[in-house]
């Protein structure tokens, strides 16, 4: 299985890109139709799935479940953290024995079923993070440059 | 074929039976979380869309049926979280124990199939854990048993447990099985996952749920050939 949509809808300002990655299609889908009205979504029913698009392209945020065949999302999301660019990351569990595991990289947690309402308030949040983080190291790396030149 | 472990006493069948128990319900808790989750996002969805439409401010019901949706789900959730009220049944009290005599215990009633030639070596180094004795020898019993169905009809099975660190207690099992791909670890560690039709696919899930509840883990380690799947516990901690 490995459907992939993306929706998109032309607004006047920069729409955050986000990536939900599960193998249940159907909790892919409704995720993804929640999400579309305020953010541009693609989707991955694996990991594998989602890494081969973070080769193509980046995303502000990354949405992950946890429990799925092949690489799980907790690794996932710990290749994530190693990109160049920053990516926030949201790990999605309906699990009642998930423990993070020591040396994980560090995500926000949700536990399924969530508030759609919180899950939109805290994607625009990390999404705003992405962004924010993505500047101040391209303006940091602009004076770094700078002063190389002029030393 | 019959299988003669079927056949005789199994001290551990009850606590087996138990673990068995609690894993398929944590595995159809897990499962049913997600169908809410779907239902929940496709509720607010569609109320969402239809919120701003004549047809919801002409049909009161659209509201209605829509919190009915919310309600059920929410109260159908709530009735899965109660299970932890009866969490006790399913948890036994920790005390100190000697991880070496669950080894021992555990390699003395792993089942073995009449037409298998399969050997156990076992080496155990005394340790002491905080752990029920029962659960910690089914963990390791669920680990041999998985390990002599990678080896087949014949082979060895290697067992050691060991003071890893200061703190840290192992029991490694060893098979010169086919090996488990790197890429292949989370997938035969979901609930159900088996190759042998007969078989339920939970061993490796009851043992790592007993390791992680004496904040222990399951771990596999890079071997040239076959598997090594460790369970790491924390030793007591002594005064010092």
């Amino acid at each position: 299985m490995g459907f992939q949509s993306t929706s998109q809808q032309p607004t006047a300002e920069r729409r955050l890109s986000v990536l939900v990655v599960d193998d249940d299609a159907k909790f892919l889908l409704s995720i993804s139709r929640l999400l579309s009205d305020d953010v541009e979504v693609t989707s991955a029913a694996s990991a594998e799935r989602a890494l081969e698009l973070l080769k193509g392209r980046s995303f502000h945020v990354v949405i992950s479940d946890f429990a799925m065949p092949g690489m799980n999302g907790s690794e996932l999301l710990a290749r994530i953290g190693k990109l160049p660019e920053y990516t926030s990351c949201l790990l999605m569990t309906g699990s009642d024995s998930y423990k993070p595991r020591g040396g994980e990289a560090r995500h926000y947690v949700l536990l399924k079923p969530f508030d759609p309402e919180r899950l939109l308030r805290l994607v625009k949040e990390l999404g705003r993070v992405a962004e924010m983080k993505r500047s101040v190291k391209v303006m940091g790396d602009a004076i770094s440059e700078t002063r190389i030149k002029s030393g | 074929m019959v299988d003669s472990s079927r056949l005789t006493f199994d001290p551990l069948g009850s606590v087996q039976l138990v673990a068995t128990i609690d894993e398929a319900a944590s595995a159809l808790r897990h499962d049913l979380r997600n169908k809410f989750g779907s239902v929940r996002s496709a509720e607010y969805y569609i109320r969402r869309r239809l919120q701003s439409t004549e047809a919801w401010q002409a049909e009161p019901r659209l509201e209605e049926l829509s919190g009915v949706i919310r309600d059920e789900i929410r109260v159908a959730n709530e009735l899965l979280d109660q299970r932890r009220r009866l969490q006790h049944l399913f948890v036994a009290a920790p005390s100190r124990i000697d991880a070496a005599e669950c080894v021992r215990r555990a390699v003395a009633c792993t089942r073995v199939a009449s037409d298998c030639r399969v050997e156990i070596e076992q080496h155990a180094e005394a340790g002491n854990v905080v752990a029920d004795a029962a659960e910690l020898t089914l963990a390791v019993r669920c680990l041999l048993e998985n390990a002599i169905e990678a080896l087949g009809e014949s082979g060895v099975v290697y067992v050691r447990a060991r003071l890893e660190t200061a703190s840290r207690y192992v029991i490694e099992i060893q098979d010169a099985g086919g090996g488990i791909q790197p890429s292949q670890r989370a997938m035969v560690l979901a609930p159900f996952y088996t190759t042998k039709p007969e078989r339920a696919g939970l061993g490796l899930n009851i043992a790592q749920r007993i390791a992680e509840r004496y904040s222990g883990s399951l771990v596999f380690r890079d071997v040239a050939v076959g598997t090594i799947v460790a369970l790491e516990l924390d030793l007591e901690a002594t005064d010092a």
